[in-house]
């Protein structure tokens, strides 16, 4: 499984979140491998989140290739500088693409703030 | 010599000029047209017969409207008056300029009127630091119109400038070559497109939100309504009615749509930072919510939304903390400069939990209270586990990011920005003093939102008990028993970083100072070190960085000033809340009612007039709320519960205040004020 595959099949195991009980709506990922597309559907309902790959439309869509995802939902790549940046786009409503953030993971090999400040001498 | 510069703004699309309405190169300063932080015009330069104009006058219509009224030649040369020409421009979306050209003889002219165009497409932040870019510019020149356009990857931004009378474009401008008749005039209207290229190649703003560009007559019909909808003032006081009015409109002005959002947020100040900084937005809604309340409700809630839930070194993230700086040009794009957000503020955090309540006192907005719940929990969270790095119940500062994250974290965020009395910076993490007061605050904040509305009363209890430890502790190890005031920080031994600074004053708006102490720090505030007489200075003359110039070293600072006037006021000191006000109303007429971000720490007596600081941005967001939260404090405006409590404190020689139609939970309601000159029971100075 690659790293979007596992991200969009673990929302599916993912605890009621109180952060996304206020969301309602639908994004539809569009993810290109070659010639080959890729749909996921994201649906926001009551705090919870599913995804499946259904090829339907949405609130919202979100596309780039599916290499770049793959950045995205390891948390290597930033999705806002990414849309920024025309590397992916989104037609619809932008504040359901901003949930997104919530939901991929933080920066591998961040540090937890206050073993940053007692690592110092070791920097 | 450099000519006085010209601005006209609508969000964060700005067009910086100078008073011929032309835009040249400046490395030092940002001229051009700007939207999302890129520049799409380096250069737009009008000569008449190849050459450049002189101006006669300049009229400032309207913040999204200017006109030029200009003359050939250069000043030095014989001023031909057979022909004048006229600018008048607008920015609303697009760059429009209206271009007219008359012809005073009474016989037709043959002229060649001539635009040089160029764009560097330069990110704001390279404007300082000129460097090579990635990417390429490209010129397209068509048959009716010029298109420039920067393409680094995917990411393109494209300017295109059209002309409503016909035209030659060429790869460096537009040339009309006119014939005009005797005492007739010949009009064009020039346009630039900014194009911020997404989905399908329009412009990201356009498929993602209702972003449209807006003509003259929406603009002013807007602000028409904005300022009908803000608290009228009535007042003896001419600088100061002045100062409310020039407020009201800058802050119109810098009202601006981020891309998720719908309703507007204040940006924090023209030119460097027309966007959302967490902290200046949050402080100028809590100056402003007593006039333009409408203002509060989408910065939280946009805030929210950009809440930190995981942890990032480079853009300093951390689960419940509130962004810093959004920024959208190229560097924030490629991931160069970390503002996609960046969260590297240790305040805008407890900030977020402040206003939140302080907006619910205001409007009685017990819904959004109760949506942002978890969000405003998560900020309370923020406090205790990331805020205090040291595990010793403060809130601390350190970058992770060692590329270009902030070193200071706190509103005196300038390198130099947090020092000892002798003049040495301390090691890190740092935890300055007013960090402790805004958890204090927040905490206390906190506890009032979880027993009245997220029916929590163990939270709240809680939250009461750390915020009364916090209190007890920092009056403990903050308090400089020598000098008698609160030190500026503590580093990293727990030793105080002993500078006396303006920070003291944003202790008594939390509530933190004990009420023995307060009086001390009053006088300090008041005192010779400290006040100017235009202003608290941000740090005490004789200490060892003290500089009346230097940024966050010895200049006056409005927003802080206002700030401290308000602590003041919560703290009974009626009299020194007054003077503060009272010297802040009066630097306001040396600019015209509009406050700059700081300036210099001089003494009033030496240079009888504030001087401005070299780079001061303005508009600037909190120094524009400035009039509004002093005047809050002259007329002791406080909700209770339904009621909004009036008790006025004016100084002398104010004479009458009335500020009608304050809006709220209780609808709309008047307060009057009046500073007697005699009779009085109250301190010298100081009447009611």
């Amino acid at each position: 499984m690659d790293p979007t595959t596992e991200f969009f099949e673990a929302l599916n195991h993912r605890a009621p979140d109180p952060l996304l009980g206020k969301i309602r709506g639908t994004v539809r990922f569009e993810l290109e491998s070659g010639t080959d597309i890729d749909t996921w559907l994201l649906v926001f309902s009551a705090g919870s989140v599913s995804a499946t790959q259904t090829d339907r439309a949405a609130d919202c869509t979100v596309r780039t290739d599916r290499e770049y995802f793959n950045r995205i939902a390891a948390g290597e790549a930033n999705p806002f500088a990414a849309l920024l940046r025309n590397r992916l786009t989104v037609e619809g409503k932008l504040f359901l693409f901003s949930y997104l953030n919530r939901l991929v993971p933080g920066t591998p090999g961040a540090h937890e703030p206050r073993d940053w400040v007692r690592g110092r001498g070791q920097r | 010599m450099t000519k006085p510069l010209v601005s006209i703004l609508d969000g964060n699309t700005f067009v910086v000029s100078d008073n011929r309405g032309d835009i040249d190169p400046s490395p030092t300063f940002p001229t051009g047209l700007f939207s999302f932080d890129t520049r799409f015009l380096s250069k737009w330069e009008l000569t008449v017969d190849g050459n450049r104009l002189n101006v006669l006058s300049v009229d400032d219509l309207q913040y999204f409207e200017s006109q030029f009224f200009l003359v050939p030649g250069e000043p030095t040369h014989y001023v031909d008056a057979k022909l004048s020409i006229i600018r008048h421009r607008t920015v609303g979306g697009s760059f429009v300029e209206e271009l007219t050209v008359l012809n005073h003889e009474d016989q037709p002219v043959e002229v060649t009127v001539r635009l040089n165009v160029e764009s560097d497409f330069a990110d704001l932040f390279e404007i300082k630091d000129v460097r090579e870019k990635v990417g390429g510019t490209t010129v397209v020149v068509e048959e009716d119109r010029l298109r420039l356009y920067y393409q680094r990857e995917t990411f393109r931004r494209e300017a295109i400038v059209t002309s409503t009378a016909p035209a030659e474009f060429d790869r460096h401008g537009v040339t009309f070559a006119l014939r005009i008749g005797a005492h007739q005039q010949w009009q064009t209207r020039l346009r630039v497109e900014t194009l911020v290229e997404g989905a399908g190649g329009r412009d990201i703003r356009l498929s993602i939100q209702r972003h449209q560009s807006r003509s003259p007559e929406e603009l002013r019909e807007d602000l028409d309504a904005w300022l009908a909808r803000a608290p009228k003032l009535s007042s003896d006081s001419e600088p100061l009615t002045e100062t409310y009015q020039r407020s009201l409109i800058d802050l119109a002005a810098l009202r601006y749509a981020p891309l998720t959002a719908g309703p507007p947020l204040p940006a924090a100040g023209l030119p460097w930072f027309m966007t959302m900084f967490g902290r200046d937005s949050l402080i100028t809604c809590l100056q402003s919510l007593p006039f333009t309340p409408e203002l509060a409700g989408p910065t939280l809630r946009f805030l929210a939304l950009a809440q930190g839930v995981t942890l990032d070194d480079f853009r300093e993230r951390e689960p419940g903390k509130i962004l810093h700086e959004v920024r959208y040009g190229e560097s924030t794009a490629f991931e160069e400069q970390p503002h996609s957000p960046y969260y590297g503020s240790a305040d805008s955090t407890p900030l977020f939990v402040i206003l939140l309540d302080e907006y619910e006192r205001w409007t009685g907005d017990t819904e959004l209270v109760k949506a942002l719940e978890h969000e405003a929990r998560a900020a309370l969270n923020w406090i205790d586990r990331y805020g205090d790095l040291m595990g010793n119940g403060y809130v601390w500062f350190e970058r992770r990011n060692l590329r270009n994250g902030l070193e200071n974290q706190c509103w005196k965020d300038s390198w130099d920005g947090i020092s000892y009395s002798d003049g040495r910076l301390p090691a890190f993490p740092r935890a300055t003093c007013e960090l402790q007061g805004y958890a204090y605050d927040a905490k206390m904040r906190g506890a009032r939102l979880a027993r009245l509305f997220w029916q929590d009363p163990v939270y709240a209890e809680r939250l009461e008990r750390e915020a009364a430890e916090l209190k007890r502790r920092f009056n403990r190890d903050f308090w400089v028993e020598d000098g008698e005031y609160y030190a500026l920080a503590l580093d990293t031994e727990g030793g105080q970083v002993d500078a006396l600074s303006s920070n003291i004053g944003h202790l008594l708006w939390s509530g933190i100072v004990d009420d023995d102490r307060a009086g001390k720090v009053a006088e300090h505030l008041l005192g010779p070190r400290l006040f100017s007489g235009w202003g608290v200075r941000t740090l005490a003359e004789g200490e060892g960085r003290y500089n009346p110039i230097g940024y966050h070293v010895g200049t006056v600072w409005p927003f802080d000033n206002s700030l401290i006037a308000w602590g003041l006021r919560r703290y009974g000191f009626r009299h020194e809340a007054g003077q503060i006000a009272e010297a802040m109303i009066a630097a306001g007429r040396y600019f015209g009612g509009r406050l700059p971000e700081a300036f210099a720490g001089y003494d009033r007596a030496l240079t009888k007039y504030p001087v401005q600081y070299p780079t001061a941005c303005s508009p600037q967001a909190w120094s524009t709320g400035t009039p509004m939260l002093l005047i809050r404090t002259l007329l002791g405006l406080d909700p209770h519960g339904e009621h909004l409590v009036v008790d006025p404190a004016l100084p002398v020689g104010m004479g009458r205040m009335e500020l009608l139609d304050i809006p709220g939970r209780w609808g709309l309601i008047d307060a009057f004020g009046r500073g007697r000159a005699e009779h009085s029971r109250t301190p010298p100075g100081l009447m009611e």
